[in-house]
């Protein structure tokens, strides 16, 4: 048995007053609503990634399913650098499709009103769902880099960066699209990047990208993307406030 | 808790929306009324910090609301009045999502779903996606999805739009369980949703607060001032030119007219009590129409 005399003679030494039921009660449901408020957001920030995860469009996972395995079947056949662009820059565009419909996504479907007032900003949707893109295609691109490096003995560095120039230019379109224009239906949306694709796809036999200036052009691509993410972030207030005024 | 609204002013090009509007709001059910274009989807979503105003602010407890930014929106419940959704969603998967914006612990949310759908009548339907849902349903998941971070401010814009009787009643008992020490805002056309529940009317007409106080103070304002009378047909048509008309009843032995005057109208027109949609018509100078 516990020896509780030192414990009484301490709490002795503060006389807590007599109170009434009400009072003691009102003091209860302080302490819980402060407990709840201390467990309400715990783990928020890793529920929050999973659920923009999960809100991309399956579409988006089967795309860079079969990009990926198309990549990989075609550059075995690759005799040269030349060969490796053109498939990057056939594939990748088709990779990127879906940034802006996902960008566009709160928009499209006039859910932007209702998330606009949690506690993640519109901002931090998008970046994320950005983030969560964007590494999904760096990840199908350098994977598909690193096979080619190894199997057919180029330079994975030079395999990178080609990869990334297409990928950087849909980005930063899809952005300068999305800051820029006002789409509101659905199809105008897929049109929009289906040009964009096409237009890009289109760009596989110029013939810049085909020589050794492909470092300056990467270069130029990383600038460009970076613009376009520094517009975005500039202009999403005001981007922001012009969407719900649009719907007054 | 308070949320004081200081010389509120918004315009669309040539157009005030909200004009010099200050209100000071405490813990209570707040019931926002007046006809359409009056302003009151642009007051709310200036409480709501999606539009921001030219000229004067909005405070919580002392700070402006654009300065606590997450930590305002934390306590905030909105339920637009154009609800969209994901058609792809279930109605667990857009609760589910939503909770994870409001930065929601997952256990907790997983309970105060399952509490908010059983609450709204939606929990057999939690897998179905929200596309195959009623309107109705659908407006009990945007009701759901509100009070999912049990927010001490609650915005509500046309809430009962869809709602067959009995859900409004459900929704009605709802809203008085949940806003106790907690600021709830509702805009709605039916005026008897607000004359149950809220504890005071705000009256905007273009986009300035015509008046502010409970329902019987609203009401008293006009006593003496509501009259029915028994016309004749012929009659009843020259009155609906020259007085704001509450109702109007056929009968086989004439037209019953429930007509708002400061004056008798007719000889034989008997004062009626008031109620807060004939206060409302007082107020406004409108017509009854199907909004109400």
């Amino acid at each position: 048995m516990k020896q509780n005399k030192p414990h009484q003679k301490f709490t002795s030494m503060f006389p807590v007053p007599e109170t009434d039921a009400e009072k003691k009660q009102a003091i209860i449901d302080k302490a819980k609503k402060l407990l709840t408020l201390n467990t309400k957001y715990t783990g928020a920030q890793l529920n929050f990634v999973k659920y923009q995860l999960l809100s991309i469009s399956k579409i988006f996972w089967v795309l860079q399913f079969f990009c990926f395995v198309y990549l990989l079947l075609n550059s075995s056949s690759a005799k040269g650098m030349d060969d490796i662009q053109i498939l990057f820059l056939t594939i990748v565009p088709i990779m990127t499709f879906y940034i802006l419909p996902e960008m566009l996504k709160s928009r499209i479907y006039h859910t932007s009103e209702t998330e606009a007032v949690c506690f993640y900003s519109p901002e931090k949707v998008i970046a994320t769902k950005m983030v969560l893109i964007s590494l999904s295609n760096i990840s199908v691109i350098s994977v598909a880099s690193l096979i080619c490096g190894f199997n057919l003995q180029f330079n994975i560095g030079e395999l990178l960066c080609r990869g990334f120039i297409p990928f950087n230019i849909s980005a930063a379109l899809s952005m300068i699209v999305f800051n820029f224009f006002r789409i509101k239906s659905s199809y105008a949306m897929l049109s929009v990047s289906t040009v964009l694709t096409v237009a890009l796809i289109q760009l596989r036999y110029t013939t810049i990208l085909l020589t050794d200036a492909w470092f300056a052009v990467f270069i130029v691509s990383l600038l460009f993307v970076t613009l376009a993410v520094t517009i975005t972030k500039t202009r999403f207030g005001r981007i922001r406030e012009v969407y719900y005024e649009a719907e007054y | 808790m308070r949320l004081n609204i200081k010389n509120l002013t918004k315009r669309y090009k040539d157009k005030v929306a909200v004009d010099d509007l200050s209100v000071s709001l405490q813990s209570g059910v707040y019931g926002l009324l007046g006809p359409n274009g009056a302003g009151k989807t642009t007051l709310m979503r200036m409480i709501c910090d999606l539009s921001r105003p030219d000229e004067g602010g909005i405070f919580y407890n002392g700070q402006p609301i654009r300065k606590l930014g997450e930590e305002y929106r934390k306590v905030l419940g909105y339920l637009p009045q154009n609800f969209g959704y994901y058609p792809s969603f279930t109605v667990r998967r857009y609760m589910e999502y939503l909770a994870s914006l409001k930065g929601l612990n997952p256990n907790f949310s997983k309970r105060k779903i399952d509490e908010l759908l059983e609450t709204v009548g939606l929990a057999e339907y939690s897998q179905e996606k929200i596309s195959s849902l009623s309107g109705g349903m659908r407006q009990r998941l945007g009701i759901a999805q509100s009070m999912l971070n049990e927010p001490d401010i609650l915005i509500l814009d046309e809430p009962t739009v869809g709602l067959d009787p009995s859900e409004r009643v459900r929704f009605r008992n709802l809203i008085s369980t949940f806003s106790q020490d907690k600021i709830t805002i509702l805009s709605t056309h039916i005026v008897s949703d607000v004359s149950y529940i809220a504890d005071e009317i705000l009256l905007v007409q273009q986009g300035k607060l015509r008046y502010q106080g409970n329902v019987q103070q609203i009401t008293s304002g006009v006593r003496n001032k509501v009259w029915e009378a028994l016309v004749e047909n012929q009659q009843a048509d020259v009155a609906k030119e020259q007085f704001v008309i509450s109702n109007i009843h056929h009968t086989t032995r004439g037209t019953v007219m429930r007509i708002i005057s400061d004056s008798c109208p007719f000889p034989g027109a008997k004062v009626v009590e008031p109620t807060l949609e004939d206060a409302y018509l007082y107020y406004t100078g409108e017509e009854s129409g199907e909004q109400l």
